[in-house]
């Protein structure tokens, strides 16, 4: 058995399970309604937690897609209400507006040599700031083109909804998938995460991969605004504060290795819809506060970090046995 | 401290406290240029290359 692919089963089968424990409670929850909700409300999380994904495998960390969806939907509300601009213009001027910040931020972190930690730390004090600069007030999004494309979904059998963004979030994650596990650039990637020396043993271009990760994840951050203001129908410059965290512990959940190196995409999004279905709970229950996602969220963080370390343990210790 | 000073320094210069966060982060990135390890290097490098130049010259006096 691949230990490495442990915590991805693991995941899977905790989502199982806790989905099983669901249905036997709430039977409703295996409806196409509220999976259809599932994908829907998390539509906005998954997409962004495929940047991160690829992000944490490189064996770095981005700390400013939070702060980046938040200026995306005040920048989309905001040059909607000032100009006449079609949404799918502003949609492209946008997200070649992040992928580039998400570049930046790669060609800074490889660069000046410094932890990512902290450049995506100035990079989400540069985000917010600059949607507070264009407003500090929610701003309504009243275009014909967005109602459209809220209205734009897919009746599944049991009249559940299959909705244009969860569709999105589904196309992002598989497109991540193929982006990790079939190309040379995902390769590098793994390669980069595992080490830096190994990777320039192996003839991996660090500087390269690595504005290209951090490009691709503010790609993701723009794309993941779009789909908030979307969901919302809005741009509030005080929205998704800590989103940032919650894809950290979604694609930690998911499988992937904090320090870099192992980890799978459709891991991720396990782990999102984990996330979702703790909030689903929450509210098909009715009783619980809902203070209680983050405690149960807190609880699996724990898990998979001793699952991680545990597996590491071994693994290190089956390399002494080998060498001995 | 530094941190309210900034704060404080914004609001009495006369920004408006929306422009807060992105002084800030222009503040980190200047400071994690000064800090940066290879931007160091690169600084020592070529403050060495010109006292050596210097050497050179007053050793030669000043003839090239």
């Amino acid at each position: 058995m691949n230990t490495r692919a442990l915590p991805l089963y693991a995941t899977i089968a905790i989502f199982l399970l806790a989905y099983l424990l669901c249905w036997l409670q709430f039977p409703n929850i295996l409806s196409t309604r509220v999976i259809g909700n599932l994908l829907t409300d998390n539509a906005y999380l998954g997409i962004v937690a495929v940047g991160m994904t690829l992000v944490i495998l490189s064996g770095g960390i981005d700390l400013s897609v939070g702060s980046v969806i938040a200026f995306s939907g005040v920048f989309i509300a905001v040059v909607l209400r000032d100009t006449s601009l079609h949404p799918l213009v502003v949609f492209a001027m946008l997200l070649a507006l992040t992928t580039a910040f998400g570049a930046a931020m790669g060609f800074l972190i490889d660069r000046l040599a410094m932890p990512a930690f902290i450049v995506t730390l100035a990079g989400m004090f540069l985000a917010r700031g600059a949607a507070y600069m264009l407003s500090i007030d929610s701003v309504p999004i009243q275009h014909e083109f967005y109602t459209t494309l809220q209205r734009a979904y897919w009746l599944m059998p049991g009249k559940g909804r299959l909705t244009l963004i969860g569709v999105l979030m589904v196309l992002t994650v598989l497109a991540g998938m193929v982006i990790a596990h079939k190309t040379r650039f995902g390769a590098s990637v793994y390669a980069l995460g595992g080490g830096e020396a190994t990777a320039r043993l192996m003839g991996v271009r660090q500087g390269r991969t690595t504005m290209l990760v951090y490009a691709f994840s503010g790609l993701m951050a723009g794309l993941s605004g779009i789909v908030f203001s979307i969901y919302t129908g809005s741009g509030y410059s005080l929205a998704t504060v800590g989103t940032e965290l919650t894809a950290i512990a979604a694609v930690v959940i998911g499988g992937t290795l904090l320090t870099g190196g192992a980890g799978y995409m459709f891991g991720t999004l396990v782990g999102v819809l984990t996330m979702g279905l703790i909030q689903t709970y929450i509210v098909f229950d009715g009783t619980l506060s809902s203070w209680w996602t983050k405690i149960v969220i807190g609880i699996l963080l724990l898990v998979f970090i001793l699952l991680q370390k545990g597996l590491l343990h071994l693994s290190q210790s089956r390399l002494a046995r080998g060498a001995a | 401290m530094i941190i309210q000073t900034i704060d404080t320094g914004i609001l009495l210069a006369g920004f408006p406290s929306e422009y807060n966060l992105v002084i800030k982060a222009v503040l980190v990135l200047v400071i994690l240029v000064l800090q940066s390890p290879r931007i160091a290097g690169e600084w020592r490098l070529w403050r060495d290359s010109q006292r050596a130049g210097r050497e050179a010259r007053a050793a030669t006096g000043g003839q090239t």
